[in-house]
C-alpha cells in the first residue's frame, strides 16, 4: 500500500483532485478564504502529515506540475503582446505604479521589521516577498537572507494577494481593471496574476508584466535599499 | 498544438541559456517571456500559432503553484519560532504595497482620462 505514495501518480493525482474540488467549492460559495490554491495546499499538507509522508515523496509527482510554471511564464509574454496596444497607452502610470509598489514593499517591510526588532536575517529574507520566487530566492541568498524562508514567504504573500487583493482594492475604491491587474502582479507576482486572469484578460496582462518588471526592479534596487536602511 | 508547445519550450530554453551564459539574476523563464514578446512584436512569430497553447497554460496557472505552497511545510521549525511576527509583517506590508500600486495607476489614469 505504501508503494502507491512513491509513484509520481500520487503527487499529481492528489494535487489535481484537491484543486478540482477546491475550484468547485470556490465557485459555489465565492468566499475569498475558500481560495482554491489555499484549500488544495492545506488539504495536501494535512494529508501528508496524517499519513506521515515526506514532502519529497509528494514532490516526486508534484514537480511534474511545477515544471509547467516555466512555459506558463513564457505564455505571459504572448498575453503581453496581445494586450500591448492597451498597455502602451498607459505605460507611464503603469511603470510608476510598479516602481512605487516595489519601493513601498521594501520600505514597509524593513521599517516594520525594525520596529518589531525582528532578527536581521529574517528582515533580509522578508524584503523580497513581493517578487517572483526564482528571482526572490537568488537575491535573498545574495544579501544574506534565508532562501528557503524567502521561498515560503513569497508563496504566502502570493496566496494572500490572490485571496484578498481584489476585495481590499475595491474597498478603497480602486476599480480600474488595469490598476487592479498591476497591483496584483507587483504585489503577489504569479499567484496574484492567476487571480487577475480570472478577472479579465486585460487585468491578467497588466499583472503578468507588472510581475516581470517588479522582479527586475526589486532585484536591482532591493539590495541597495537594505544596505541603506539596516 | 504540438508545434505551439514546442515553440514555447524553445523560447524557455533560449531564456535559460542566456541566463546561464551571462549568469544573470533575472531567471530564464522571464527572459523567455521577453524573447517571445520581441519575436511576436517583430513579426518573426505569428500570434495564432502560439495562442491556443499559451491560453491553456494560463488557464491552469494556479494549479502549477500548489506543489510550491505544499513545500511550506518544510520550513516548519522557523515558522514555529517566528511565524506570528512574519505573518503580521506580511499582512500589513502586502496591504500597503497593493494599495500604493493600485492607487497610483488608477489616479494617474483618471488624470489622463484613460478610465478603462
Amino acid at each position: 500500500m505504501e508503494k502507491i505514495f512513491e509513484l509520481p501518480l500520487f503527487g499529481i493525482l492528489i494535487t489535481l483532485a484537491t484543486y478540482f474540488a477546491g475550484l468547485r467549492i470556490y465557485e459555489k460559495y465565492r468566499k475569498f478564504f475558500l481560495n482554491p490554491i489555499l484549500l488544495s495546499s492545506v488539504f495536501i499538507i494535512g494529508f501528508l502529515i496524517l499519513f506521515n509522508i515526506d514532502f519529497d515523496q509528494y514532490n516526486v509527482g508534484g514537480r511534474y506540475l511545477t515544471f509547467f510554471l516555466g512555459p506558463s511564464v513564457v505564455a505571459l509574454g504572448v498575453l503581453f503582446y496581445e494586450k500591448y496596444p492597451l498597455i502602451k497607452n498607459q505605460m507611464f502610470s503603469f511603470v510608476l505604479a510598479v516602481f512605487a509598489g516595489g519601493l513601498m514593499c521594501l520600505f514597509s517591510v524593513i521599517t516594520l521589521c525594525l520596529l518589531l526588532s525582528v532578527p536581521e536575517e529574517l528582515t533580509r529574507s522578508l524584503a523580497f516577498q513581493s517578487i517572483t520566487s526564482p528571482i526572490a530566492i537568488e537575491v535573498s541568498a545574495a544579501v544574506g537572507g534565508i532562501p528557503s524562508l524567502t521561498a515560503g514567504v513569497v508563496i504566502v504573500v502570493g496566496i494572500l494577494g490572490n485571496a484578498i487583493g481584489v476585495q481590499v482594492l475595491n474597498l478603497f475604491k480602486i476599480k480600474n481593471e488595469a490598476a487592479i491587474g498591476t497591483a496584483l502582479g507587483s504585489t503577489s507576482h504569479g499567484i496574484g496574476t492567476a487571480r487577475a486572469l480570472e478577472l479579465s484578460d486585460l487585468a491578467g496582462a497588466f499583472s503578468g508584466v507588472a510581475m516581470c518588471l517588479n522582479g527586475v526592479f526589486t532585484a536591482f534596487v532591493g539590495p541597495w535599499v537594505l544596505e541603506l536602511m539596516l | 498544438m504540438l508545434k505551439a508547445f514546442l515553440i514555447i519550450l524553445a523560447f524557455l530554453l533560449s531564456g535559460e541559456l542566456i541566463n546561464q551564459i551571462f549568469s544573470l539574476t533575472v531567471p530564464g523563464n522571464i527572459l523567455g517571456m521577453l524573447l517571445i514578446f520581441t519575436a511576436l512584436k517583430s513579426k518573426l512569430l505569428r500570434l495564432e500559432i502560439v495562442k491556443p497553447v499559451s491560453d491553456k497554460l494560463l488557464q491552469f496557472l494556479p494549479l502549477f503553484f500548489i506543489p510550491y505552497a505544499v513545500g511550506l511545510m518544510q520550513s516548519k521549525s522557523l515558522l514555529q519560532e517566528h511565524g506570528m511576527i512574519i505573518l503580521v509583517v506580511m499582512l500589513v506590508t502586502t496591504l500597503f504595497t497593493i494599495l500604493t500600486s493600485g492607487f497610483i495607476q488608477q489616479s494617474l489614469n483618471r488624470k489622463d482620462g484613460k478610465d478603462i
